[in-house]
């Protein structure tokens, strides 16, 4: 016997067809753009052949009448798409107002579900007369990508539909609000030497705990990836472009299969941790997954100025073989960051002390100078300045300098607590661009300071190294009342 | 102006502790091949050369 339809089934439904609205929304709104444009290049014609008419030109006449019927013919349709669109805005507005509780949709998909408002209709600005009839144009360019708010550049752009869970869904105000400035990646200095170490202390303590600090909470490395697999996996629960990923992900056969009669919220799982695996493999270095999430991620946060030159082309096969579930990547990406930023604000970290390792050019610059530097769209940091010292022993080149920088959360893409990244390393993935980071030491300096033969295997003196110069250099001199990094 | 991530080493810097799932070379190599990747060009990875020397990582070396 078939089960009745529940309040669930319908709800889950409603969305499904309010989904296909808009899409059907986006595409007349495209082809009504594409309709403008012809009938413009048609006026154009027009205009040109009734001079060659004037002009005695052979043919004119004929070609005159063909484009003008073409040209009718053309604003008719063009008329009719402009019912359409009133027509399904209708629709549209009327099933938003039938979807009462937002809630019912919030349990059914997992995140809230925003209707996407649609731009008012344009007031005609100009006409075009075709064999007597006028024909409005309207004035003005493309619709944004996808009929969202274009947020700045530098901003991590939000989708409605993956907007963090606490938010309550609502039809977009008539004016919204110009989102907030996304505050930069910089060097904000510690008060002093013992804010410093504190605020390095309670970042690693909350990335890696050990057992003494986490008590009973403390999990296995193991069990940190299995919960975040199992977190990301379900914030993206009924999302179909994530769906279409896990499709590619089976394909290739990434340690995913799927027969078809599974469990596929374990196969969800699997991906999601496939995905996470992907990124403790490589960052990008010709990976084509590891390539085309850095697209990803330039593309979902609307990182202008984030480099990808380095990473260099794909193969035909690889691109083709990935794009179906290229939205799905954006999809798992904002995913991590909504569950990023929950982590962050739970752990009351508004801004946090990054450093990194990095092998560089003999007089790149010079101990606690601030240099200007470029990043990937998902670049790797770590908590620990012992983390980015040890690296610099390792590091290609002739010199090797510890980098550090203040950075706000809302560049903070992934922690190993919350998606990308390593434990041990006290690992976050910053949303990249171009950045200011202090040069907190240079190796050749720290030797020249601290004289050791056996840099980097001494513990001892990597910690010397950290507490005599590394964080003295991000200790503001003038005084306890600047902000803490 | 100094781009940080054009250095695959520097890109990968964070990879000195190896964080993939895999503990044996049978595993890993299995995941390059459904990867698309090869051997050799895993070698070449910062997360092979960072964790290759490392004690407990013997097995990289059977790869």
């Amino acid at each position: 016997m078939a089960q009745p339809l529940t309040v669930t089934d319908l709800a889950k439904e409603l969305v499904m067809v309010m989904d296909e609205l808009n899409g059907l929304l986006a595409l007349t709104e495209e082809t009504s753009l594409q309709m403008e444009a012809e009938l413009a290049r048609c006026e154009q014609e027009v205009a040109r052949l009734q001079e060659a008419v004037k002009d005695g030109e052979p043919g004119a006449v004929e070609e005159l009448a063909d484009v003008s019927k073409w040209a009718a013919q053309l604003g008719k349709e063009y008329e009719a798409l402009q019912e359409s669109v009133t027509g399904l805005t209708l629709g549209a507005k009327g099933m938003q107002k039938k979807r009462k509780e937002p809630a019912v949709a919030k349990v059914v998909t997992g995140r809230p579900f925003t209707f996407r408002k649609q731009q008012p209709p344009q007031k005609p600005q100009k006409w075009v007369t075709v064999q007597g009839k006028r024909i409005p144009i309207t004035q003005g360019g493309p619709p944004q990508q996808g009929g969202k708010q274009q947020a700045p550049a530098t901003a991590p752009q939000t989708q409605p539909a993956q907007a963090p869970a606490q938010q309550v869904p609502q039809a977009a105000p008539a004016q919204p609000a110009a989102p907030p400035q996304p505050r930069k990646i910089g060097v904000v200095k510690a008060p002093s030497l013992e804010a410093a170490k504190a605020t390095v202390k309670k970042l690693t303590d909350l990335l890696d705990p050990s057992l003494e600090v986490a008590g009973e909470a403390w999990e296995p490395r193991e069990h940190t990836k299995e919960r975040i697999a199992k977190t990301l996996a379900d914030r993206l629960r009924g999302d179909k472009e994530w769906e279409a990923l896990v499709g590619v992900l089976c394909e290739s056969e990434l340690g995913i299969t799927y027969g078809g009669g599974g469990d596929y919220q374990r196969i969800e799982e699997k991906a999601t941790g496939a995905l996470v695996s992907a990124w403790a493999h490589t960052a990008g270095d010709g990976d084509a997954l590891s390539v085309t999430m850095q697209r990803a991620a330039k593309d979902e946060f609307g990182l202008s100025d984030a480099v990808l030159d380095h990473l260099g082309a794909l193969s035909s096969y690889s691109e083709r073989s990935l794009q179906p579930g290229f939205a799905g990547m954006k999809r798992f990406l904002r995913a991590m960051y909504d569950e990023t930023q929950e982590w962050l604000s739970a752990n009351g970290l508004d801004s946090v002390a990054l450093f990194r390792g990095a092998g560089v050019e003999k007089g790149f610059a010079k101990s606690g100078e601030v240099a200007e530097v470029q990043l990937q769209p998902m670049s790797s940091f770590s908590a620990s300045p012992e983390m980015a010292l040890t690296f610099c022993g390792m590091a290609d080149g002739d010199e090797s300098a510890v980098l550090y920088a203040a950075v706000p959360r809302e560049r903070i893409l992934g922690t190993c607590q919350s998606g990308y990244g390593c434990r041990e390393e006290t690992e976050m993935v910053v949303l990249g661009g171009s950045t200011q980071m202090m040069v907190a030491g240079l190796t050749s300096e720290l030797r020249a300071r601290l004289p050791a033969r056996d840099l980097p295997i001494s513990e001892s003196w990597t910690k010397r190294s950290v507490n005599e110069v590394i964080l003295p250099a991000i200790v503001e001199q003038g005084g306890p009342e600047n902000a803490q990094p | 102006m100094l781009n940080l991530d054009a250095d695959p080493m520097n890109a990968d810097w964070t990879k000195q502790t190896w964080d993939l799932p895999y503990t044996d070379a049978k595993s890993l190599r299995e995941y390059l091949k459904a990867s698309g990747q090869t051997v050799e060009h895993f070698k070449q990875l910062p997360v092979y050369r960072l964790n290759v020397k490392k004690p407990g990582m013997e097995w990289l070396k059977e790869l």
